[in-house]
């Protein structure tokens, strides 16, 4: 399966120079990039393609289940081209996105297309923000605290542009919407590509064991928070896809993100699990524990929903799949 | 598709079971195991508002109403949507009634964590 890492970020934030360095970059040379639109930064790129922001609503109407079929129908000519030889066997594929783009239709035509889903899997999502206008960005457009929110890493750009103080206050800011994602800084000549762009992505929130609980307020108004949920026993797979699917149903307008790293009942390793709105990705399983803690970390980013009431519903419904509850 | 039942093959969905994870149990056997579980779990959530699922031999879910009207469903994340329309009822896990009735069955008590 071919990963599809994502580049998102509002507009001006930096995501084309942070691609033309990546693709300067040895290591990336077998990458396939998708671009949304040919910016002011030239790419000088052997496999580089253009999509058209063609887009087809499903009959649901939902804002994530569209079907970015320009997208779809880019990926696999460029498969079809890989295939006969006429491109070069590309491992890895970048798409950039426009800096207003939704990143949940993109994860939908990947997981619904017949063809697609059997050769490509979404990779990292990586949201440049821009240090000198990303806070106004942040405070004027929900699409920008979106971005941040969805983001597998983040990158802080043009830090030095600013004073030290305003990174600051921006890297707490960005962290409160997204306690997950690892954070960089550019311009930083060390900063090691291959950590932005993997294949499997999951970190631990860094704010330790805080069990259920809100990580972060909006105090613009729009209540976005993160929530940390541990489970210390091993889960049901059963009674969990239970809990998600409905939660997704009733709320996926309101779950930005879904990030989760599972301890499931019968299954020796870590299971991951990515989602965002309505969409959740295949699971996929890692070879090994990432640290020592083998408990069931899940981090949901979400918009005006309770904390303790998530928690507490979670809770619930695992029990329906202990196998020491009462019967019924 | 089964050109004798009419069937559709087998999608997956994320919540069948785990492939490839190393999972104790694989296969025929095991899928059908976890579309019993599934069923069973709908079935204590749904049952209060006169509604039942069944497993159409693993294609599908069939959910029902007391007066006999049924509906094929293609996967657990569809039977929700299904069920507020047939039963006329909300699916929302963070219902408080539904949390409130999971923990009395559960012997928890309501509000405890």
């Amino acid at each position: 399966m071919i990963p599809v890492h994502l580049i998102t970020g509002f507009l001006g934030s930096g995501k084309t120079t942070l691609l033309q360095r990546a693709l300067a970059s040895p290591a990336f040379a077998n990458t396939a990039v998708v671009v949304n639109e040919f910016g002011e930064v030239a790419l000088d790129h052997l496999l580089l393609q253009r999509v058209d922001a063609d887009t087809v609503v499903l009959p649901t109407g939902c804002v994530c289940c569209t079907l970015r079929s320009d997208l779809g129908a880019a990926l696999r000519e460029l498969f079809d081209k890989r295939e006969r030889g006429q491109v070069p066997p590309f491992d890895r594929l970048v798409l950039e996105t426009t800096g207003l783009a939704d990143p949940a239709p993109i994860l939908f035509t990947l997981t619904a297309d017949p063809v697609l889903r059997h050769h490509f899997r979404l990779g990292s999502v990586v949201t440049t923000i821009d240090a000198v206008n990303g806070a106004q960005h942040l405070v004027r457009h929900l699409e920008s605290v979106k971005q941040v929110a969805v983001a597998d890493r983040m990158v802080l750009t043009k830090t030095d542009l600013v004073d030290r103080a305003s990174v600051e206050g921006l890297r707490a800011t960005v962290s409160r919407y997204n306690p997950t994602a690892p954070l960089f800084e550019t311009p930083d000549a060390s900063l090691a590509l291959d950590r932005l762009f993997v294949a499997e992505t999951f970190e631990a929130p860094p704010r330790g064991d805080a069990g259920g609980g809100a990580d972060a307020s909006d105090r613009h108004g729009r209540d976005i928070t993160a929530v940390s949920l541990i489970v210390d026993a091993p889960l049901d797979w059963t009674a969990f896809g239970m809990w998600l699917t409905m939660l997704l149903h009733a709320h996926g307008d309101d779950v930005l993100r879904v990030k989760g790293i599972l301890q499931i009942r019968g299954v020796p390793t870590p299971v991951v699990i990515h989602g965002i709105h309505h969409l959740v990705h295949p699971p996929t399983s890692l070879p090994r524990w990432p640290t020592a803690d083998h408990r069931s970390r899940l981090v949901l980013i979400v918009r005006s929903l309770p904390a303790p009431i998530i928690e507490r519903s979670l809770r619930a419904f695992l029990r329906l799949g202990s196998p020491e509850r009462p019967a019924a | 598709m089964c050109a004798l039942c009419g069937g559709r093959e087998q999608e997956r969905h994320w919540t069948d079971r785990l492939d490839g994870t190393g999972a104790e149990a694989d296969g025929p056997a095991a899928w059908r195991q976890s579309r019993r579980a599934q069923v069973a779990l709908a079935n204590r959530i749904l049952s209060p508002h006169g509604l039942e699922v069944r497993d159409w031999d693993t294609h599908a879910f069939v959910l029902s109403t007391r007066t006999g009207q049924s509906e094929l469903v293609p996967r657990l994340a569809a039977v929700w949507s299904t069920a507020e329309r047939l039963g006329r009822c909300r699916c929302d896990p963070l219902d408080p009634g539904l949390l409130a009735r999971l923990e009395r069955e559960a012997g928890v008590d309501e509000g405890a964590p």
